[in-house]
């Protein structure tokens, strides 16, 4: 019989009833952390969306506001679609393409967009009428362009992450006084 | 070795208390930016209005009955038949006379648009109150606007 001259220390093993519960308990930490991982990352990237998107709604309203303040009137009007003569008697477009999801400002054979992303957006005029129940407002100008006096825009932003529109919208309502 | 009790316990608490503050600090950034956003809709309300007021005349202003006092505005208007409209901004219009001392004063209203809204969140409802005040005058840009 051989016996080692160096017999190897005794080493306490886990027990297999010891590994399930170890085992039962790590997962459900990694489960609970990379749960709270993908809620803080959409959270993350939701905020981070809506910020871009507020950022450009209301870069893209200052520029519509100082137009339609500064416009001497409105030519043709559609929900979608806004041309000002400017006091230059120069054409101004603003136009929303439900296609591309742009708002863009036409101006002297030149566009830009102003807005992307932009899945919903409504126009509206009014004339300078105001009604009389009591209800800050006004008759509407649909009907003859010519007698707007202040429009009525509204708009959606929105991107989406893993197909989801969550919290990533950026909602813009504004009413606008032509000051000509 | 292995870790004594008092070595797992102290280990166990430094860990409970980071992860409660960074779920705390992510919950109170949401919530701030929660707020932000509610901020902002209530100045989109509150900017509506006093665009609005721009084409009244000042005898309008001052004694017609065609300014609402109260009125009310969602924090999400564009929402669909199976979309909520969010928390309901509670408005108030109000023309009173500035109190100045200039010999004008009798020409001039000051007007002031508020809303109030209560935010629900985790840590309960917390009441929030926004205000905008605007001078009127008779021979102000009203008069432009509405006559050109």
């Amino acid at each position: 019989m051989k016996v080692s001259l160096y017999p190897r220390p005794r080493r306490r093993a886990f027990s297999l009833m010891e590994m399930l519960v170890a085992l039962g308990i790590s997962s459900i930490l990694m489960a609970t952390l990379m749960s709270l991982t993908l809620f803080c990352s959409r959270s993350f990237v939701a905020i981070g969306n809506y910020m871009d998107l507020n950022k450009a709604s209301l870069n893209a309203l200052d520029g519509l506001t100082r137009d339609i303040r500064g416009a001497y009137s409105l030519k043709t009007f559609a929900t979608n679609q806004l041309v000002f003569l400017d006091v230059n008697s120069n054409q101004l477009t603003f136009a929303w393409s439900p296609v591309s999801g742009n708002l863009t400002r036409s101006l002297g054979g030149t566009s830009e967009v102003l807005l992307d992303n932009c899945d919903y957006l409504l126009f509206d005029i009014s004339q300078r009428t105001p009604v009389t129940n009591g209800v800050m407002g006004f008759y509407t100008a649909t009907n003859n362009a010519a007698l707007c006096k202040m429009v009525s825009v509204s708009w959606r932003c929105s991107r989406t992450i893993l197909g989801q529109k969550l919290n990533t919208e950026s909602v813009q309502t504004a009413k606008i006084v032509m000051r000509n | 070795m292995a870790f004594s009790l008092i070595e797992v316990l102290v280990g166990t608490l430094i860990t409970t208390i980071t992860f409660v503050s960074l779920l705390g600090s992510i919950s109170f950034g949401l919530l701030q930016t929660e707020i932000a956003r509610e901020n902002l809709r209530a100045t989109q309300i509150m900017l509506e209005k006093m665009e609005g007021l721009r084409l009244y005349t000042f005898d309008q202003v001052v004694s017609s009955n065609l300014f609402a006092q109260t009125f009310t505005a969602s924090y999400y208007p564009l929402a669909l038949t199976n979309q909520s409209e969010g928390i309901t901004y509670y408005g108030q219009f109000t023309i009173t006379d500035p109190g100045t001392s200039a010999d004008y004063n009798a020409n001039m209203r000051l007007v002031t648009v508020s809303v109030s809204w209560t935010n629900v969140s985790r840590s309960g409802q917390i009441p929030h109150t926004r205000e905008m005040r605007t001078l009127v005058g008779r021979y102000g840009i009203q008069n432009y606007s509405f006559y050109n």
